[in-house]
């Protein structure tokens, strides 16, 4: 079977004027996952994710899910792994300590190859830190926070628009590579108001079921990703957190069951980065210097890349929509045809790190951890002192 | 058309204490642009957390799709509280407008760049509306009045559109209160 056919996918017909509509982007997050099937919700609010958590509240009965607040976020997320189980796509909201506490169910669902989807509106840490305050520190937390070697799927958001549909988006991934997906946005996008559109003009992706003598936990297909059965359906199903062979039997202590599975899992996404690494380019065909910045701060680095360009300085900027698998490929291309680059972050430089391992070009790293939106003056003085 | 009717970007706030309503101006008149054809952006800032306790709401409007949505150096400030008041102005470069409601601020001395508009809102409302919470949307009024961003009818269709039917009518007529208030002296319109 090839990558292309080892899933379901189906395209909605579009109707034939979507409404644009005015709200929150915590608000077209959850839009974006009723919209692509999502039927499960289980949370606990932190602030600034809330409205994620309170809008699924009132929609998921009317679309005829179900929604749980639960006592915690390690509840929350271990109750996702059990909807998936099912068969239901699920999705949670978190931030700041909340994201903390997932680490413990993000090990335990990359491990069992169980697809969901975490919400992560990030807020000025560490520790209860400012809640009510932009932050982006946890975007290495999502590649090496859980233990051993896992590798997270994990997409940033720069709009309300972004919102809806990379949550979109995060769906599909869990649903094509069975794995959770984290959608990292912060609370600048996520209390942001803008325009969005709820289109349906999308694939759905369904995960591949498979038949009673399909292995659940293995596969000789290319692509690594078995067929995924759901309790209920007959099949013998053991689901465990312990290393396992193709039906799921426990094997702890099988050295080359448990080489062959931590490697398959971390394969199956770095084999598949032309699928899921996207980045935007903006002024780069001329650029003497470029930002490279996700998330809010990359509506500051547009924003400075434009200023500066009417002062006919060639600046440009490299927008990352996926930041996990990362994407060095583009960052390498982009460092063989600039003088310098700057990547700006509310942390103290967390993505800078593989920038630097991804080119041999001078990454400048520009760090702000006020609880404060990086303003576009910061990025354009800095891009003018570097070029 | 007016200077004002013309401009192409708005950078606005309106600052009041948590719970006032400043969060309902704001995406009011930002829901009002995007249904009159602006790009158009919201985001808020309340609690204690705000500076000092005051509470805001920054709404971007444009002609062209926004970069950053945040504001950077308001074009005009409506203000609803006293420690807003002196908060918010006190950012350099001063804004060229601010519209206060004078029944809870008393305004200082700005220099000659900027243009203070008084409106005694919650005094007017008392008096023509006989409820104090219709203030907010005789703010928007003066607002409006002040600036030519938007009409009247166009701010009702935000109010339709976003609140329950039973507040329709106070905040229109507030809406038109506020407007009538200021639309005499303003050297805009």
């Amino acid at each position: 079977m090839s990558p292309s056919s080892a899933t379901d996918t189906a395209k909605v017909d579009a109707p034939a004027q979507p409404t644009s509509r005015f709200v929150m982007g915590n608000v077209a997050c959850a839009e974006g996952a009723l919209a692509v099937g999502c039927r499960f919700f289980a949370g606990y609010p932190i602030t600034p994710s809330s409205e994620v958590m309170t809008t699924m509240a009132n929609r998921l009965p009317e679309e005829g899910g179900v929604f749980v607040q639960m006592e915690d976020e390690i509840a929350s997320i271990s109750a996702l792994l059990g909807a998936s189980w099912t068969g239901a796509k699920a999705m949670t909201a978190t931030s700041g300590p909340g994201f903390s506490l997932m680490m413990e169910g993000f090990g335990y669902g990359a491990f069992t190859e169980t697809p969901l989807v975490v919400v992560n509106i990030q807020r000025a840490g560490p520790c209860t830190g400012q809640a009510t305050h932009i932050g982006s520190g946890d975007v290495l937390q999502v590649r090496y926070g859980s233990h051993g070697d896992i590798l997270p799927i994990a997409l940033s958001p720069w709009s309300v628009q972004e919102m809806y549909d990379l949550t979109i988006r995060a769906f599909n991934l869990a649903e094509r590579y069975r794995v959770p997906v984290f959608l990292m946005s912060d609370e600048g996008v996520g209390h942001l108001r803008e325009s969005v559109v709820y289109h349906s003009d999308f694939t759905v992706t369904n995960r591949l079921r498979g038949g009673p003598q399909d292995e659940p936990f293995d596969t000789v297909e290319p692509d690594g990703v078995p067929p995924m059965p759901r309790f209920g359906d007959g099949a013998k199903l053991l689901v465990t957190g312990s290393t396992h062979d193709g039906r799921g039997f426990r094997r702890i202590d099988h050295p080359d069951v448990h080489d062959r599975l931590v490697r398959r899992l971390v394969d199956k996404l770095e084999h598949q980065t032309d699928d899921i690494v996207r980045v935007e380019r903006y002024h780069l065909e001329d650029a003497e210097v470029a930002v490279i910045a996700y998330g809010f701060t990359a509506r500051a680095a547009w924003a400075a890349v434009e200023r500066l360009r009417e002062r006919g300085v060639r600046a440009g900027l490299l927008r990352l929509q996926t930041l996990w698998p990362f994407p060095a490929r583009e960052i390498a291309a982009l460092g063989s045809t600039v003088k310098r680059l700057l990547m700006p972050e509310l942390n103290l430089g967390q993505l800078v790190l593989p920038a630097r391992a991804a080119t041999h070009t001078e990454v400048v790293s520009l760090t702000q951890v006020n609880g404060l939106a990086i303003s576009p003056t910061t990025i354009m003085e800095r891009l003018e002192a570097i070029r | 058309m007016s200077e004002s009717q013309a401009r192409s970007h708005w950078q606005l706030r309106f600052g009041g204490m948590g719970g006032q309503g400043v969060v309902v101006l704001g995406d009011t008149i930002a829901l009002a642009g995007a249904l009159s054809g602006w790009h158009a952006a919201g985001s808020t800032s309340y609690g204690a957390q705000a500076r000092g306790g005051a509470s805001k709401s920054d709404v971007v409007l444009s002609r062209d799709p926004i970069d950053f949505p945040h504001v950077e150096q308001p074009d005009a400030l409506v203000l609803i509280s006293q420690e807003a008041y002196d908060v918010y102005t006190a950012d350099e470069p001063r804004p060229p407008l601010v519209i206060v409601d004078s029944f809870v601020v008393h305004p200082t001395e700005l220099g000659p760049t900027v243009r203070q508009v008084e409106v005694n809102a919650t005094q007017l409302a008392i008096d023509t509306l006989d409820n104090r919470q219709g203030s907010n949307f005789i703010m928007m009024g003066a607002f409006l009045a002040s600036t030519g961003i938007l009409t009247v009818e166009e701010v009702d269709a935000a109010i339709e559109q976003k609140m329950q039917t039973r507040w329709w009518e106070l905040n229109k007529r507030a809406l038109r209160a506020g407007f009538e208030a200021v639309r005499p002296r303003s050297a805009i319109t």
